[in-house]
């Protein structure tokens, strides 16, 4: 998987979480998912349990610790993923 | 260092509990005019689920005020009996920018054996207050957090928006070896119709209680949020068994 796949499939789902929609339409890599898309930080458990389903991986604690920004979450994915 | 920290906090508090209760009670009960519905049988209730059983003890409650927690210290037991049974006087968790900015305020949530939390802190701080939190646990004492993770803004149980907190904090420490019991408690001022700072003068308030023991088949994060819902739903059922009772008390969005 590249990486633009995995920003794609990212961004589908963090939507439906994110409160700034217009955020949402020019997010990069270096966008914070809780301060610039308006993510409630109770619901990145919830966004990290979708990755795990969409991309079939285990992510766990610590590197779940390490995702605050939609970069964190490819490399991270892309990492899993053995891309 | 960090286990005498909590020795010696705890220590101090105990020793401070006529001060402290004695404050905090003149405020709810005199300046306020705060009541109860049924105050005894709220404490026999709760006296018949967890006094007896010692071992850890999770106390998770609603939260619609800044002072539910004082509210359900004073709820719990007299301070005479706190003084005996420290684990009827639970350590709490308030979010350390609602009040670290008050020396006094620093002062008495440090002898009424709080833990700060930083929301979305760094790591390393969320680090400690687990590690301090699966301490007191292990220490057989009691800690009360909100579920929630904040203040409801609809007056209602959250079971939307609500974290996973607790629910890891559980499954970590059921990794440990330990079985902390859950006592949910469902707390209401009669004229409390959504979030506030303090809840109304003169408020009569009502409290049940349940023991629970959320478990999950799950690891994980899966498991933090599986015995977080058991949790929440369980309120939620508290909540609606009120409202039952209360018929024609719907609470508004504020």
């Amino acid at each position: 998987m590249t990486k633009a796949e995995a920003t794609t499939k990212v961004l589908a789902i963090i939507g439906p979480f994110a409160k700034n929609a217009e955020a949402l339409k020019t997010a990069g890599p270096e966008t914070k998912i809780l301060s610039d898309l308006g993510v409630n930080s109770a619901r990145l458990v919830d966004i990290i349990l979708a990755f795990e389903d969409e991309f079939n991986i285990a992510i766990d604690d610590d590197t779940a610790d390490k995702i605050r920004t939609i970069g964190d979450a490819v490399d991270q994915i892309v990492a899993l993923t053995g891309a | 260092m960090k286990k005498l920290g909590l020795r010696v906090q705890h220590l101090l508090a105990q020793i401070s509990i006529p001060f402290t209760f004695g404050l905090s009670i003149f405020f709810m009960k005199g300046l306020m005019g705060y009541r109860w519905v049924d105050l005894k049988g709220a404490r026999d209730k709760i006296r018949s689920q967890i006094g007896a059983k010692p071992g850890p003890l999770m106390i998770c409650p609603n939260h619609l005020t800044m002072i539910d927690s004082l509210i359900l210290v004073w709820a719990i037991t007299p301070f005479w009996k706190a003084m005996g049974k420290a684990r009827m006087f639970p350590w709490n968790t308030p979010e350390k920018t609602n009040y670290a900015h008050v020396a006094i305020l620093r002062f008495f949530t440090y002898i009424g054996k709080c833990l700060p939390v930083v929301r979305q802190g760094p790591q390393e701080k969320t680090r400690t207050l687990m590690y301090k939190i699966k301490l007191l646990l292990t220490w057989s004492q009691s800690l009360m957090m909100f579920p929630e993770g904040a203040r409801s803004l609809t007056g209602r149980v959250d079971t939307e928006n609500y974290a996973y907190g607790v629910g890891k904090i559980l499954d970590d420490v059921r990794q440990e070896g330990l079985e902390p019991r859950v006592l949910l408690m469902y707390l209401r001022g009669k004229g409390q119709k959504g979030k506030s700072t303090l809840p109304k003068r003169n408020e009569e308030f009502y409290l049940d209680s349940q023991l629970i023991d959320p478990r999950s088949k799950s690891t994980g994060l899966r498991a933090s949020r599986d015995i977080s819902k058991q949790i929440i739903d369980g309120l939620a059922e508290m909540e609606r068994i009120y409202f039952k009772n209360n018929e024609g008390m719907e609470p508004l969005i504020p």
